[in-house]
């Protein structure tokens, strides 16, 4: 029926289908499509963006809870995705529906109850593998939604557009080369992409496709920007410049051809710009001597690069840590705040620094810092270079104490800003590394890191800065390793949050008071939503993964919950 | 092993080949597993110690960390090698081929892409950082 409704029509009303879905007519009339204006809009009853809005912030206009109420929460409802990875997906919540994935399965559960509605799996292909691959197997930071369809992008590069209400499979289309195990590999070449990241939906119809392989062997990162009908490519946005670009010869000889700068987290998007902003992996390999020995910009990688979702070609890219000798990637998601008037770009990151840039031209503007230790540089000039930066270590030589680690700072667990506080909320963490320089070996054709890290572990800290100053408001420190999953603001006066060992948190956004805790038991790496069903509010926080990296003591074990609290 | 030769004898008693040998073949399959020796041949040695390091920082660091405790950045802990206890003939067999290990770690194999020489080589390094309970010697129990 849809199918021949479909052929019969004009251009004009193939679009207005392409909002409906493509399944049986009479489901098309009960959905509820998500449009444009909704895809806009701050997150109120639903969550539509891995980042609650397009521009990062994690924030929600909802009130209900607030500082006044939050010590009356109580667990609502519990669902076990029995997850065998870390759990760092950050859920959606549209129409009564919970969008949850880990371990390249989609689940929708029913938002009042706990209840699986419908699960959708998707099986790696056999020779998946390769160099740090592994590592990341089943991890995925998010879905995105448009129209009636989740989409959901497994490690192996694949998009694939679900029905939002029955879990159908609309299309399954792969954009790259997935790495292969280095004895699997056919043709001895394990090299290749693998996608832990959240796809984004963007008005006027495109759904956002970040593509890294940094870690995996350094092929260079890509943001695409492809068709919610049928995964079509429209643009695509390469990280590191290309011949004629500013910045190509940032790059020495071929080294920009496994310089990694993968797009890893999902990023932000200005809808008057039309850019889409995200940060990028270290420069691969991190042993820098192939690619100038950290003394050319490498140009793209542990940088910030602004795509024209118009024509995919890059407006600008500024780089946080020229010629990157430290595993020090910016994935984290630029938010986009505007502050005094200036459209800025606000950067916490793994350097420890907070970068501002303006988000038309990329101009640097300021770079405060937020962790206690810091030894890398002394700081940033009003260029936005690196100003004393600490000696590298030398290829088979002794190691360099290193502040902050290449843990960062900031890393993988999202941030928060709060528009009414004025707060930015970072989980972050302190601790250094002691860093060396190895030879790079080279297997199936991939570049090892050539580098080899001790941590010194430090601790944790959630942080409530102010946007305009930098400076410090209010902390929340633990005193083991770790970070917190992440970070949700909402206009009730809240911050959300679960610290490392595992207890979910409700604090004051002004003052940094705990109102509320409850022990989870399990460690997060994700960050909390919120939503609006039947007249309640509730809080949903996914929990799974091992605890700081199990050293630090903080006796959990590993479980797999998606938790939702509400009063 | 043992499942090798009763499969290899239950062909040859249903091929009717009786004549046929089937400890030859054991043997001969015995002999491929032999070709690692049953201690480490480079036990001390200066220079291979230093390119079994170099080996184990670009390729088993990752999970194992740079001290091979466990604690490194592409965690969640690997085993402790300081005190790998099966002895060498185990440590090549489960490096060549990898373990399950189920949630989150797993062990690679790496039988196809590195030589038996890199492994004990690799295994002479990792002996330099035994601590109290490891044990580097003839295994008890053969692969
Ligand atoms: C992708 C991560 C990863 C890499 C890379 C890796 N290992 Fe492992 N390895 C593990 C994990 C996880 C275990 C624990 C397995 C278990 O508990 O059964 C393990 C176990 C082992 C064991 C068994 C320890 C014991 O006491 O039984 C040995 C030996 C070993 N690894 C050696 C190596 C060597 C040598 C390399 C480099 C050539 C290497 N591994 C590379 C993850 C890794």
């Amino acid at each position: 029926m849809n199918r021949m409704l479909t052929k019969l029509t004009g251009v004009g009303v193939a679009l207005a289908l392409c909002l409906m879905g493509t399944t049986s007519w009479v489901n098309a009339q009960n959905d509820l499509a998500v449009t444009d204006s909704m895809l806009l809009s701050d997150p109120a009853a639903s969550w539509l963006h891995t980042n609650g809005n397009l521009a990062g912030h994690r924030y929600s206009v909802l009130t209900q809870l607030n500082a006044s109420n939050a010590d009356q929460l109580n667990v609502a409802w519990i669902f076990s995705p029995g997850g065998e990875t870390d759990a760092q997906n950050t859920p959606l919540y549209h129409d009564g529906l919970v969008y949850f994935t880990q371990d390249n399965t989609v689940f929708a559960i029913d938002a009042r109850s706990g209840r699986r509605i419908w699960k959708y799996e998707h099986e790696l292909p056999e020779t998946f593998g390769g160099y740090n691959v592994d590592f990341i197997t089943g991890k995925h930071r998010g879905v995105a939604i448009l129209g009636n369809h989740i989409y959901f992008l497994s490690n192996d590069t694949k998009l694939h557009a679900i029905h939002y209400k029955t879990g159908e499979l609309k299309f399954v289309k792969q954009y790259l080369h997935y790495p292969e195990a280095f004895d699997k590999a056919e043709d001895g070449d394990s090299n290749g992409y693998a996608t832990t990241v959240g796809p984004m939906a963007i008005p006027g119809g495109q759904i956002i496709v970040p593509l890294n392989a940094t870690d995996f062997g350094g092929l260079p990162g890509w943001v695409y920007g492809v068709n919610p009908e049928d995964g079509e490519v429209l643009w695509e946005c390469n990280m590191i410049p290309g011949p004629g670009e500013p910045g190509y010869e940032s790059w020495p000889g071929d080294s920009a051809e496994f310089g990694g700068a993968g797009p890893w987290i999902t990023g932000s998007w200005d809808p008057d710009l039309k850019m889409y902003y995200t940060g990028t992996a270290n420069a691969y390999p991190w042993n820098p001597k192939t690619r100038g020995g950290g003394e050319m910009d490498n140009l793209g990688a542990a940088s910030v690069v602004a795509c024209s979702t118009d024509t995919g070609k890059a407006a600008w890219r500024y780089v946080a840590v020229p010629g990157d000798p430290w595993d020090f990637d910016v994935p984290q998601t630029p938010m986009i705040i505007n502050i005094d008037g200036r459209k800025t770009v606000v950067h916490p990151n793994k350097t420890g620094f907070i970068h501002y840039l303006d988000a038309a031209t990329g101009e640097f503007l300021r770079a405060p810092a937020f962790v206690d230790r810091l030894n890398w540089i002394q700081g940033y000039d009003v260029e936005g270079r690196p100003v004393g930066q600490i000696d590298l270590p030398v290829e088979g030589g002794d190691a360099v104490e290193v502040w902050p680690s290449l843990f960062g700072g900031v890393n993988m667990y999202p941030n928060a800003y709060n528009p009414l506080t004025g707060n930015l909320y970072l989980a972050a963490t302190n601790a250094g590394m002691d860093y060396k320089f190895e030879e790079i070996k080279v297997i199936a054709n991939v570049r090892h890191f050539g580098a080899s890290v001790e941590f010194i572990w430090g601790y944790e800290v959630e942080l409530a800065i102010d946007v305009k100053t930098g400076a410090e408001v209010w902390r929340d420190q633990k005193g083991k390793w770790g970070y917190a999953g992440g970070m949700l603001t909402t206009a009730g006066n809240l911050v959300f949050y679960t610290s490392q060992a595992g207890v979910f948190h409700a604090t004051n956004a002004t003052t940094g008071e705990i109102l509320y805790t409850f022990n989870l038991g399990v460690t997060p790496k994700a960050g909390p939503i919120t939503y609006m069903l039947d007249g309640k509010q509730y809080v949903v926080q996914p929990v799974g993964g091992v605890p700081g990296w199990d050293f630090q003591e903080h006796h959990l074990e590993h479980g797999s919950m998606v938790v939702a609290f509400s009063r | 092993m043992r499942r090798a030769v009763q499969v290899a004898t239950v062909v040859m008693v249903v091929m009717g080949c009786l004549a046929f040998d089937a400890g030859l073949i054991a043997q001969r399959l015995a002999h491929t597993e032999s070709e690692v020796p049953a201690t480490n041949p480079f036990s001390g040695d200066e220079k291979a110690i230093k390119e079994g390091r170099s080996w184990f920082m670009a390729v088993c660091a990752p999970c194992h960390g740079p001290r091979a405790n466990g604690a490194a950045e592409r965690g969640p802990s690997g085993a402790d090698l300081r005190v790998f206890k099966r002895g060498f003939e185990q440590f090549v067999h489960i490096v060549k081929n990898g373990r399950e290990v189920g949630r989150i770690g797993k062990m690679p194999g790496w039988g196809k892409v590195l030589s038996d020489e890199l492994i004990f080589q690799i295994g002479a390094f990792l002996e330099t950082l035994a601590i109290e309970g490891a044990y580097w010697g003839e295994s008890q129990t053969k692969p």
